[in-house]
């Protein structure tokens, strides 16, 4: 089986500065990502076989990504593209897909920068092509170069949507409607007030709010989407207004036509990987939920194991690439690769610039809070379970009938036993338990995580392990 | 509404053409774009029927975490969103079951 002195699982912002930091400090590094391309979702980079005419006439993202990338690529970080970790086993040992075939890979030290998902909104209609995260959007538009759609609803809480919303403006787009379901638009002279100091991030949202405004773009505060319509494929959105704690007003509906919908109502850690390898979490409502539990070091429950970036919280791209950082730096010490007070002053620059973008992050979590009654548009005939088709009228059967649990209810109804194994619809089940229960949803535990943490194939164990 | 996706070309250039069929026929795809980018780009959306129910699904999540885009290569089914095109690749976007 092979070794590496540290392992770093993701290559977005976090996992790159983690691979970066310990492989200066002279570690062996082996830097994993499932896709074909390094940035993760912030830093997206366009396919192998695309050529980018001039790198200037990109947004800054590029050239911060591409900046991290190419020193990577002059390290000697042995970097495992389309590589799968499906399983971490006793004592950090990893085992990997790639190339149709499993490998183990046993981890001196390991950091897990998975990253997250996005937050599964689930009303009447969602499962219509055509319905899709604002994440997917930008991965069409951004890397694959591809516009998802003509006429475009933008639904969401936060300032995230205005970026997705000048993309498509950018790429050519009808956008019909911007839907905030908050009172307090991201524009919002309060907002400002508390973005205060942070130029770059303030210049940045106000070019999307131009672009979009010139454009001519509808933005609509407390609203949200009820309802999405079509035969075959999304033809219309039904949205309406909502109060203060975004529960719908009657009588407020309106159809807006339109062939794709962009849900951005923010983030989820992506636990899966750091919960199998036996990390504790923590529930921080405000930090996408359940969190990986871990010290001022980025160290997790388990010795070895670190993590960095948003399956430490949602925190964003600058919270995420310190924490890399101090991740490396605690894992180096841990290894006795740097004395235990080795880089020190990196160290203290790392923590001061962490504060700083700490506090940039509440402001935009502040500005996605979800009010619970956004789950209350789910209706008894909304499928909830998009793999196995369950229903939330199955659900919530289920629930009443004694199974107030996320394991209860997906034994009693197929509900996160399909391919993507309750990524979609375990925070929606949690959202129903609490409804129905009362229960608070700190007190709803996520279900045990088993290997493969995704499906592979079974050939790709048949053929044996290591060959 | 009909719908109809389409490749931007401000500041990327793409390469020569692969030869990939989707159920049959051919489309246009470069390299190195998803499976999922070229059905979008033919105006395809519906990659697929869910196995009980029978109803149309293409992308959402798009990062290869809700499994929703499956099509079917080689007898496998694999994220179109996440999975880069072959040349002389064969998609079928039918069920299996």
């Amino acid at each position: 089986m092979r070794e590496a002195e540290v392992v770093v699982v993701g290559g977005g912002p976090a996992g790159l500065t983690a691979a970066l930091e310990a492989a200066a400090a002279g570690a062996q590094v082996v830097l994993i990502d499932e896709y074909l391309t390094l940035g993760g979702q912030y830093y997206k980079q366009v396919p192998a076989g695309f050529r980018i005419t001039s790198a200037g006439a990109e947004g800054a993202e590029y050239a911060e990504g591409t900046a991290l990338i190419e020193k990577l690529r002059a390290s000697k970080i042995e970097t495992l593209l389309g590589t799968l970790v499906w399983g971490i086993f006793d004592e950090r040992t990893l085992a990997l897909y790639r190339n149709d075939a499993t490998e183990r890979l046993q981890a001196g030290q390991l950091i897990l920068a998975p990253g997250a998902q996005e937050v599964p909104v689930a009303f009447p209609g969602w499962t219509l092509p055509g319905v899709m995260m604002g994440g997917a959007a930008q991965a069409l538009m951004v890397s694959q170069r591809i516009l998802p759609g003509e006429r475009v609803v933008l639904a969401g809480a936060g300032p995230l949507q205005l970026k997705v919303a000048s993309q498509f403006v950018e790429a050519g787009a009808a956008v019909a409607a911007v839907c905030e379901a908050s009172s307090k638009p991201p524009m919002s002279m309060e907002n400002a007030l508390r973005a205060f100091g942070h130029w770059g991030k303030m210049r940045e949202g106000l070019e999307y709010w131009l672009k979009i405004k010139k454009a001519g773009v509808p933005y609509h505060a407390h609203q949200v989407p009820v309802r999405a319509l079509g035969n075959e494929e999304l033809e219309a959105v039904v949205v309406a207004e909502v109060d203060a704690e975004w529960k719908v007003l009657p009588g407020t509906e309106r159809t807006i036509e339109a062939d794709t919908l962009c849900l951005s109502y923010g983030f989820v850690p992506a636990t899966q990987l750091p919960r199998l390898a036996g990390c504790r979490m923590q529930y921080e409502a405000e930090a996408g939920g359940w969190v990986t539990q871990h010290d001022a070091n980025q160290e997790t429950s388990v010795a070895g194991i670190y993590v960095a970036g948003e399956v430490a919280g949602i925190g964003g791209a600058d919270v995420a690439e310190e924490e890399g950082r101090l991740a490396a730096i605690a894992a180096l010490r841990a290894l006795k690769r740097i004395p235990a007070d080795g880089l020190r002053k990196q160290e203290e620059k790392c923590r001061a610039r962490l504060a700083e973008a700490r506090k940039f992050a509440q402001l935009t979590r502040d500005m996605m809070r979800l009010q619970p009654a956004l789950f209350d548009l789910m209706t008894d005939d909304t499928v909830i379970c998009r793999c196995e088709e369950v229903t939330a009228q199955s659900v919530r059967a289920a629930i009443a009938e004694g199974e107030p649990t996320l394991r209860g209810v997906k034994i009693r109804t197929r509900a996160g036993m399909g391919y993507c194994q309750g990524r979609m619809c375990g925070s929606l089940i949690s959202r129903l338990i609490a409804r129905q229960t009362g229960t608070p949803l700190d007190r709803i535990e996520l279900d045990t995580p088993r290997p493969p943490v995704k499906p592979i194939p079974l050939s790709a164990l048949a053929a044996g392990v290591d060959k | 509404m009909k719908s109809n996706p389409r490749r931007l070309t401000k500041n990327v250039e793409r390469g020569q053409t692969v030869r990939v069929t989707v159920n049959g026929e051919s489309v246009v795809a470069y390299p190195g774009e998803t499976i999922a980018a070229a059905l979008l780009a033919a105006g395809r959306r519906t990659f697929r029927h869910t196995a009980p129910g029978g109803h149309p699904r293409g992308i959402f999540c798009g990062i290869g975490m809700c499994f929703d885009c499956l099509v079917t290569v080689d007898g496998m089914q694999i994220r179109a969103c996440i999975t880069p095109v072959r040349d002389g690749m064969q998609v079928s976007t039918s069920t299996d079951q």
